[in-house]
């Protein structure tokens, strides 16, 4: 590349400028284009969606015959593996209501096997055939029947969906698209449930607790992460919590306000009253106890432990825009990366010699640098931290974007237990794709790198791959708590604000 | 007129709505076609039947207040098959290879900074990367907005926002 553009130090601002001039530019007019007396499809209802993609898959399946078939005449066994591949399990979606259902998938989404968990699933599909069926067409069919068969009526229910594959991103697709899938067929049957929906990966705990329980292996994903990520809730309550429908399940988490945990996407847009009434952060001079609820709260993560050597740049800008009330400057959410912490403001701040201060809970100072600061965010690196601690920092420097007089403001973030080792795995690697970037981003791309690995979930001393499982549930926990949680322990952000940012 | 609204009405063969729904998201869809395509002709060319198809199958779009993400689905669709067709072309000896796989992106851009942003922003960031900064920082929409049409957590659109963006500010001061 050029070498003439070592001038490019550019800060997040001018970086997202010059994307946005870049696409501005090369977006092409196409309107005049489109022609407007092409027919459009009239669509009864949701078929056609699907008759199309049935369509787009049969051709495609001609075309993988065809495929084999040269490989027939080429070398015998080709096909023979095609066969086998497709007759393989995938993934395994598992869907309940209370009829607790399961579709094994191969790699075309086609449904091998159809088990029924429980009587009630049992009514469900004894009539149906749903092997060698499209996915999104079993789906479909399940759904539907349980509506039919009153399993979903018009209130309150609760759909928990389960994707285990191999692949995280894999998982995540299917996971989406059935989502959609069962979304789409509740709304042509005008009917709302909370679908709540999760990945997961073979642990032999789970399928042991399934076992003993005698439910499905999602319900027991779930219901173990229900307990795991609440105080109140111990083991003793899986007996319960077991016997219980997706629907009272629902019924429960609202009422009790339980965390979520990974599960808390799906949860929030359907019922976004469950997940905003939780409590904030205390203060930092407060030790909370490893794992207790309020930990839980304001856990920020990722999964690596960073000494970021990366050069710091600071860029102070100082944004004059007086506008409206309130002059105390509120914290949205904090983000914790690699060295990084990311603070979000509910509203327009201005900047005047930004400063940071982090501490741990007993008081001791870390090295912290302001890297950026905007009228709605900043960050700042900080080195030293340790893993699976909270710390508070403290921001000066900054005003209310209707004030002038420059306050301070506190917040609080976790930086995520890793393993030692595992860290010490990422440094080390030699193989990775950023090796001459810092090692910050090192890390960073190591733990990219790893995506799609299957490793238990919950062993944490495992290295790579389970950094990476650990980055997919602390995102997702992230997300859970960016709804809920303010960081600066003195106001109740609700989740609006961030839609109205 | 809300996008869900428009899309609604091209259902039914409004062709303003459809004029109105094109300027409210061109942005958007191509900046969106171009963070998987990686090639501004390939870009246009998906963009243009992405659209051809927003109109022709508007009616069996069903309202679940994510027009962008129904739109999305179809221009992704479009883009595999796009990648399907440039493989089949390959795979026939015409190896007319695309960016994806020279790894090189080439920008009719005049402006040599854009230009040298993108282009990186192309190369070097993964593909869920690519189509978060570009929704955010080209196209304009909210981290919030990108979660919701690319299914994704709030929190993991962010923390990839942000590790891309950290990756481009070295890649663009090592080169």
């Amino acid at each position: 590349m050029e070498q003439d553009f070592d001038w490019l130090q550019l800060n997040t601002r001018q970086i997202e400028q010059h994307l946005k001039s870049a696409v501005d530019t090369l977006t092409p007019n196409i309107l005049d284009r489109i022609d407007l007396s092409d027919p459009q499809e009239l669509i009864p209802e949701e078929a056609n969606h699907a008759v199309i993609l049935r369509l787009q898959r049969r051709i495609r399946r001609i075309a993988m015959t065809a495929a084999a078939c040269v490989c027939l005449t080429l070398i015998g066994g080709g096909a023979f593996h095609y066969h086998l591949e497709n007759r393989k399990i995938e993934s395994v979606i598992g869907i309940d209501v209370n009829p607790s259902i399961e579709l094994s998938i191969n790699r075309k989404e086609v449904v091998l096997e159809a088990r029924a968990l429980n009587a009630d699933a049992e009514n469900i599909i004894h009539d149906m055939d749903l092997k060698g069926v499209d996915l999104n067409v079993a789906v479909n069919a399940v759904v539907g029947s349980m509506v039919t068969q009153g399993y979903l009526d018009d209130l309150e229910n609760a759909i928990l969906v389960t994707v285990s594959n191999d692949s995280v991103r894999k998982a995540r697709e299917l996971r989406s698209s059935v989502v959609g899938d069962i979304e789409r067929t509740l709304k042509e049957n005008q009917v709302e449930a909370v679908v709540y929906d999760q990945q997961v990966i073979e642990d032999e705990e789970m399928e042991e607790l399934a076992k003993r329980y005698g439910i499905s292996y999602g319900k027991a994903y779930f219901l173990k992460e229900l307990i795991d990520q609440n105080e109140a809730l111990n083991i003793e309550d899986m007996e319960e919590l077991s016997s219980m429908t997706m629907e009272e399940i629902a019924r429960k988490i609202t009422e009790s306000s339980y965390e979520l945990g990974e599960l808390a996407d799906r949860v929030k847009e359907t019922e976004s009253a469950a997940e905003t009434t939780r409590a904030p952060e205390t203060t930092a001079s407060e030790p909370s106890a490893e794992g207790s609820s309020t930990e839980e709260e304001t856990t920020e993560v990722s999964p690596t432990e960073a000494e970021t050597t990366q050069a710091p740049e600071t860029t102070k800008e100082t944004v004059t825009e007086p506008e409206t009330e309130e002059d105390t400057v509120e914290i949205d959410y904090v983000d914790y990366e690699d060295g990084m912490v990311y603070v979000y403001f509910a509203d327009r701040v201005k900047w005047n010699n930004p400063s940071v201060v982090v501490r741990d809970e007993e008081g001791n100072s870390y090295a912290a640098m302001m890297d950026e600061t905007s009228r709605n965010e900043c960050s700042f690196e900080v080195s030293g931290l340790e893993g699976g601690k909270s710390y508070v920092f403290v921001l000066g420097g900054l005003a209310a974007k209707n004030s002038d007089v420059s306050t301070t403001v506190k917040g609080y973030f976790d930086k995520p237990e890793v393993a030692d080792e595992a860290d010490d795995e990422f440094k080390k690697d030699p193989d990775e794709e950023e090796t001459d970037e810092s090692k910050g981003e090192g890390q960073d791309a190591s733990i990219e790198e790893t995506e799609g690995t299957n490793a238990p979930a919950e062993s944490l001393t495992e290295s790579e791959s389970t950094a990476e499982e650990k980055t997919e549930e602390q995102d997702e926990a992230d997300d859970e708590r960016a709804e809920g949680g303010p960081e600066d322990g003195k106001a109740e952000s609700e989740p609006e604000d961030l839609t109205e940012q | 007129m809300s996008d869900e609204e428009l899309l609604n009405r091209v259902g039914t063969g409004d062709s303003e709505a459809f004029r109105q729904l094109y300027h409210n998201t061109d942005r958007a869809v191509y900046s969106f076609i171009l963070s998987i395509l990686k090639n501004p002709q390939d870009a246009e060319e998906v963009m243009q039947e992405t659209y051809l198809k927003i109109w022709t199958s508007a009616a069996s779009y069903h309202s679940q207040g994510k027009p962008l993400a129904w739109m999305f689905t179809i221009a992704r669709n479009l883009c595999y098959m796009k990648f399907r067709e440039q493989k089949h072309q390959a795979d026939m000896g015409l190896d007319d290879l695309n960016g994806e796989e020279t790894g090189e992106v080439c920008l009719p851009l005049e402006n040599l900074a854009d230009a040298m942003v993108l282009k990186s922003a192309l190369e070097i960031l993964k593909e869920d990367e690519r189509q978060i900064v570009l929704l955010h920082a080209s196209a304009g929409l909210k981290h919030r907005e990108i979660a919701a049409d690319l299914q994704m957590p709030l929190a993991t659109v962010l923390s990839k926002y942000n590790r891309a963006i950290k990756k481009l500010k070295q890649y663009l001061r090592e080169e």
